[in-house]
């Protein structure tokens, strides 16, 4: 289990705060915000790539602090791989193990048995110049795996990686954490991509933990305005817009919207379709309310239609 | 999107670069066949000269070696040096880099002159150095001054690039290193060398060329020993020039060229080389830091060897006349005396104002020329590799190579021993320097500006210098400090094409050319004794660059590429 405590750090009047964060074993953690929320230093904390000003850090219970990285039992993954360019790949996944003098045929052993996890055996005599993005990225979590770490840290993995095999990575890592049974930690600014892989998600904002907790419950069921926001399309407007009562701050998701029927009409200022669905908004009481639908539903732009929204849905959040 | 202005706005640089380096190199080798007689005609000797150096002539065996020791101790040594100063510099900071390159900021020949002040065995620290026995030998007439001196004009060079290697490490790779708990002194051998192989190479190469051609410490130290003993092709094919004997002058030089162009193809072979240096057995070295002391100590002494020196010139120049030539040498003055610079600067004066003008010229006219023409090649890619390669080449190629058919046009066009014949080929050494320099900058440039300006309808010329050129101030004042160092201080040039100083009766003649190098050298005379004076001009020859390089400073970390 990973503990942080008070943990603070500060640069350039840019402050990360985190009051106590939780991590348990064995899980897909991952830490998503926009990009400058402090996800990455994060990660750096943890990874003991950067001492806090204040606050504690326990592995398994154990303080390191103070600990150097090397000390940490972390593996880590960097954005842009960070492979040894001199180095060939058998080298470069050998790197942390010759560095503690295991004896060679154990070397060996343990390097081979980690590149045919990653599907990477008939690759070790390469340099990494001569490899794809994606095959970089294999090496770099072999490297960072093949000493068998408590934490895998990975930072913005899929960042450099082609959108056609995005997904492909995606379900790989996953089936992987799954395989090893490890902690993973994975940074991300892609709200889809951390909704996909995390067993748990900890939204960070502007140096603040905003919320954790498990994908589905952030997104249907946030407690805060932000994570809202920031996970999917959303729909945010006063209680008294809708006739309902109360004077703070409704949310609802497009696809909680109803069109076809119901209590409200307006007029559809926009059509979007977008493949599976199609997003229409409705310009209603000086709002404008996005509606997912069918994509096969006819409506055109300048429509007038009726709609209404699932009651059970609706989040109430101080104004 | 090719239009004429492109190559237009190159010409001046390459009209100049192709008519003054190709035609001499072309002459050098013709010339190097023939031999001048006793009365000035030149006569057709076929191979002989070449004959001559390698079999017969009673100093070529000396020469060749002493060439050899040059080339090859003046880059060992300053490697050797500069590795853990780059190491300690990135420990400790790189602000302390500007004063470490100062060596490479001032006249080679005021080098030369404070090193061998400075170990003279009568009035200089020699004279302590060899009472406790440290030296043995007399420090003026062993070849290892000379060398001395190379390392330390050559060690800015080799710490810069190696220091530039070191940063130019990914921090991530640095991270992965410590991720992978290879630190300290084991990190530096088995990634940070292995990484920066191509910049070890660069700087060998660079401070090779440094010891091949070296130059004015041999002349200095020549007027201090006497002829031949330190001798080397660079200095020996100057004295044959100097005596008349342009054949075999140019015999020695085609030589040289032929060597100076083995080594730029070396160093452009390392600038894209991908060999790394791999040690073997780097998993026994410690897995720690150095102690932050040994980055000090190490600080310190490079600190000590670049100041030393000065400190002691300094320290003569403001001694009274009596106390300068005093065995044993004071080390600090018993009081302050301004003669030598009242000395140095009404003497001097001629000379100084030479060295001012041709410097002040040469550095406009240079950074204007190789700017319009450093950012067709980089942007437009004007003349593709090869313009650049010649460029490269240049760079790496000495002036001495030009003398002897630059000798000849100079006399030629009625211009020797005047303003003009240095203005006119001074440019051959910082053309080349400041091309590669701006190309190298322009390559972080963003062209859309000069498209910008195309399309608020400039022409092409016209978007450059309204646009271009002043967006470029701090590549202009690098690649400016560079011209002005080179053109305030070389001595080669003016020796080989002025007789007198500057006509001060006459200035609007701007004829007697000889510059403050000169001055420096010939008060630099055993039988002058004239050493207060000398140094006191050493000091003055500090100051125009230091003043530059102090006001360019700045603008040096943005185009070295500060992180």
């Amino acid at each position: 289990m990973l503990l942080l405590k008070g943990l603070k750090r500060s640069f350039r009047g840019f402050t990360l705060y985190v009051e106590e964060l939780e991590i348990p074993d064995n899980s897909y953690v991952v830490l998503l915000g926009p990009s400058g929320s402090g996800k990455t230093t994060l990660l750096r904390l943890v990874a003991g790539l950067e001492t806090p000003d204040a606050g504690a850090i326990y592995i398994d219970g154990r303080d390191v602090t103070k600990s150097p990285v090397w000390q940490r039992d972390v593996g880590i993954v960097f954005q842009n791989y960070a492979l040894y360019p001199h180095l060939t790949v058998f080298n470069n996944i050998a790197m942390p193990l010759k560095n503690r003098k295991l004896p060679k045929e154990e070397v060996a052993k343990r390097v081979r048995h980690i590149a045919e996890i990653l599907d990477i055996q008939d690759q070790l005599e390469k340099y990494p110049h001569q490899l794809s993005g994606g095959q970089q990225q294999r090496v770099a979590l072999a490297r960072a795996l093949v000493k068998e770490p408590r934490v895998l840290l990975l930072d913005e993995p899929l960042s450099n990686i082609d959108a056609r095999l995005r997904l492909e990575v995606r379900g790989f890592l996953k089936s992987l954490q799954r395989r090893l049974g490890t902690t993973v930690i994975h940074v991300t600014h892609d709200q889809e991509e951390a909704m996909a892989l995390g067993d748990l998600l900890v939204v960070i904002n502007n140096g603040r933990i905003e919320e954790v907790g498990p994908p589905s419950q952030l997104y249907s069921r946030p407690r805060s305005l932000f994570v809202f926001n920031f996970l999917g399309l959303s729909n945010v407007l006063p209680a008294s817009r809708l006739g309902l009562s109360g004077g703070e701050l409704i949310g609802f998701r497009p696809e909680d919207v109803v069109v076809g029927g119901g209590r409200y009409t307006g007029k559809v200022a926009r059509v979007e379709y977008l493949g599976p669905y199609k997003v229409l908004e409705i310009a209603f009481n000086d709002v404008v309310i996005k509606a997912r639908v069918s994509p096969h539903l006819a409506v055109d732009e300048g429509a007038v239609v009726r709609f209404d929204v699932e009651k059970d849905k609706i989040l109430r959040f101080p104004s | 999107m090719r239009d004429k202005h492109i190559l237009f706005l190159a010409l001046p640089a390459l009209l100049y670069l192709f008519s003054f380096t190709l035609y001499p190199i072309a002459s050098n080798f013709v010339l190097s066949f023939y031999e001048r007689t006793y009365e000035g005609a030149l006569r057709w000797v076929g191979p002989g000269n070449y004959v001559w150096l390698f079999s017969r002539d009673p100093y070529g065996g000396l020469i060749l070696w002493n060439t050899l020791l040059y080339s090859v101790t003046t880059p060992a040594i300053s490697i050797a040096l500069a590795l853990p100063i780059a190491v300690a510099l990135k420990r400790l900071g790189g602000g302390w880099l500007v004063l470490i390159m100062l060596p490479a900021f001032i006249p080679a020949v005021t080098a030369a002159m404070a090193w061998y002040l400075m170990l003279n065995p009568l009035y200089g620290l020699g004279y302590y150095l060899m009472q406790a026995g440290l030296i043995k030998a007399n420090p003026l007439s062993t070849i290892w001054t000379v060398v001395l001196i190379d390392v330390w004009r050559a060690l800015p060079t080799a710490v810069l690039i190696t220091y530039s290697g070191l940063r130019s490490i990914p921090r991530s790779v640095e991270e992965a290193a410590m991720a992978d708990g290879v630190i300290g002194i084991r990190k530096f051998f088995a990634v940070d060398l292995p990484l920066i192989t191509p910049h070890i190479l660069a700087a060998f190469v660079l401070t090779a060329l440094t010891g091949f051609f070296t130059f004015d410490p041999i002349y200095i130290g020549t007027a201090q020993v006497g002829p031949r003993l330190l001798d080397n092709l660079a200095y020996y094919s100057f004295e044959k020039f100097a005596s008349g004997e342009f054949g075999y002058a140019a015999t020695l030089i085609v030589v040289m060229t032929a060597v100076g162009t083995l080594l730029s193809l070396a160093y452009m072979k390392a600038l894209s080389a991908r060999a790394v240096l791999r040690l073997p057995g780097v998993y026994r070295l410690p897995n720690r830091e150095a102690p932050k002391a040994l980055h000090v100590a190490v600080l310190a002494a490079a600190l000590a060897f670049v100041f030393i020196p000065l400190a002691w010139l300094v320290s003569i120049s403001v001694k009274p006349p009596s106390e300068i030539i005093h065995v044993p040498p004071t080390l600090f003055p018993s009081k302050l005396s301004l003669d030598n610079y009242r000395l140095a600067l009404t003497d001097g004066l001629p000379f100084f104002l030479m060295s001012l003008y041709v410097a002040v010229i040469n550095t406009v006219v240079t950074v204007l020329v190789a700017a319009s023409a450093a950012y067709q090649m980089r942007v437009h890619n004007l003349g593709g590799w090869p313009l650049t390669a010649y460029i490269l080449y240049l760079m790496t190629t000495p002036s001495l190579l030009y003398i002897v058919p630059l000798y000849l046009v100079v006399r030629g066009l009625g211009v020797y021993n005047t303003l003009w014949a240095l203005v006119l080929t001074y440019p051959i050494m910082t053309l080349p320097y400041a091309i590669w320099i701006l190309y190298n900058y322009y390559s972080g440039f963003n062209r859309q500006v000069e498209e910008a300006a195309m399309a608020d309808g400039m022409t092409r010329s016209k978007a450059f210098f309204k646009v271009v050129l002043p967006l470029s101030r701090n590549g202009l004042s690098v690649a400016g400090l560079y011209a002005f160092m080179f053109s305030w201080g070389i001595l080669i040039f003016p020796l080989a094409f002025s007789s007198t100083p500057y006509d001060l009766a006459n200035p609007l003649s701007f004829s007697g050319a000889q510059t403050f190098s000169i001055y420096i050298s010939m008060l630099m005379s055993p039988v002058t004794m004239s050493y207060g004076e000398v140094s006191a001009a050493g000091v003055v020859s500090i100051i125009p660059p230091l003043i530059y390089l102090l006001a360019a400073r700045n603008n040096l970390e943005k185009v070295w590429g500060a992180r």
